[in-house]
């Protein structure tokens, strides 16, 4: 129950991505590395030429 | 990695299912294509409930990552080869339009708590339960989807893209002209990245068809293909996956079936290559969505026999059977040997 408010507050701190990312202890996650937003990832391959990868996790 | 622009997705909601069609039952995943949405190929493979790692490695997915290079280098030049790389429009367009995922407590965004997040294996699960409800025809590959190679013969390296490492004797890829080190390719003129690539194609083939195979062998271009007889991929074990759980739960109100030896077929008067399951025993209270005459079965009860079918051997062909060949609605007769004496079961189908 603490634990469980402890991360409703700390989600209610970060932005919902953030969020995301703590709970599902993703916060590894940086870099180059777009997080869940697909729309971001065409954008940048579009404008980079490069290929995409794309990780379902 | 630096050559790609390379996306996380941890969940479901929104996907969009025509586009990203693969085993959605898989723990990991991995797309490989083009900012237009032209899809150089997949990466991710699994045939085994408790082993999830025997048929990926980093090797070949690195080998993939380079493949798609080579694609992404002569693109669009190569874009008629990659068409088929991308599926027929899908029944739902997302997870969340699935008629039976509605009103489950997780299909919403994933909003980091345990009880938001859509998982992939959803997107099958509740696609072939909603055509079932709908009184829709169960395709074999609905049932049985993305096969592997092994089933007509080929075991490939999961440290390569699609490199054959042994033929099985008198299988299909034997009688069409595959040998051990072979390098596939392409097949049915799709460029292979991996073994998923080769399930991406096997998945979509019909019954009754041959398909084409491009290959590499020492250093010289060779042929082959894999002729496929009528209910080839029923061979492959799909009770490994998520979706085998809400089968058992539902169809038969049990929890999974454990095959006898040939003894213990013996001892329960079955012939060696008969149907004998035990019930090892019934879904505990928390799950809900069980078939209410499974309290007929009891822990122990060995099923010998289904509606008088013959052929029906392991969990597979009966869990297949049911969701196949009987409608909701439609009875099914169960024997079963308990405590040394045959009993009839009757349940209704959901």
């Amino acid at each position: 129950m603490v634990m469980a408010m402890a991360l409703a507050a700390l989600a209610a701190m970060q932005g919902p991505k953030d969020a995301l990312k703590t709970a599902l202890k993703d916060t590894e996650v940086q870099g180059d590395w777009i997080y869940d937003d697909l729309p971001a990832g065409y954008a940048q391959a579009k404008k980079s030429g490069k290929p995409m990868l794309i990780v379902f996790r | 990695m630096e050559k790609f622009v390379c996306v996380r997705v941890v969940q479901g909601w929104g996907m969009d299912l025509s586009l990203f069609q693969f085993d959605h039952e898989l723990t990991w995943a991995v797309f490989l294509m083009n900012a237009d949405k032209t899809v150089y190929g997949r990466y991710g493979s699994r045939s085994d409930h408790k082993d999830t790692g025997k048929d990926i490695s980093i090797e070949g997915l690195r080998k993939a990552m380079e493949g798609a290079l080579e694609l992404h280098a002569g693109y669009p030049g190569n874009k008629k080869d990659l068409a088929g790389k991308t599926g027929p429009r899908a029944p739902f367009p997302t997870p969340e339009a699935i008629p039976e995922l509605r009103g489950k407590p997780n299909i919403k965004p994933a909003d980091g708590t345990r009880g938001g997040c859509v998982h992939c294996h959803q997107a099958h699960d509740g696609e072939v339960w909603s055509l079932r409800s709908a009184r829709q025809a169960l395709p074999d590959k609905s049932v049985w989807p993305y096969p592997m190679p092994d089933e007509l013969g080929i075991s490939l390296d999961p440290k390569e893209r699609a490199t054959v490492t042994a033929v099985a004797s008198g299988s299909p890829a034997e009688k069409g002209g595959f040998k051990t080190g072979d390098r596939i390719v392409k097949l049915e003129g799709q460029p292979l990245l991996s073994i998923a690539d080769v399930q991406w194609v096997l998945h979509h083939a019909k019954d009754g068809s041959t398909l084409k195979a491009e290959l590499e062998r020492g250093g010289q271009k060779a042929a082959a293909t894999l002729s496929l007889a009528a209910g080839w991929r029923k061979k492959d074990d799909f009770t490994w996956r998520v979706i085998a759980w809400s089968m058992r739960h539902r169809l038969l109100g049990t929890e999974p079936l454990v095959a006898l030896s040939d003894d213990e077929k013996k001892q329960a008067g079955v012939q060696p290559g008969g149907l004998g399951l035990r019930v090892k025993g019934l879904p505990p209270d928390w799950v809900k969505d069980k078939n209410p005459g499974g309290q007929k079965f009891k822990p122990g009860d060995v099923i010998v026999d289904v509606d008088g079918q013959k052929g029906i051997v392991t969990e597979g062909d009966l869990l297949g059977y049911l969701m196949q060949k009987k409608a909701p609605g439609q009875g099914a007769d169960f024997t079963v040997v308990r405590a040394g004496k045959r009993e009839r079961i009757q349940l209704t189908m959901p």
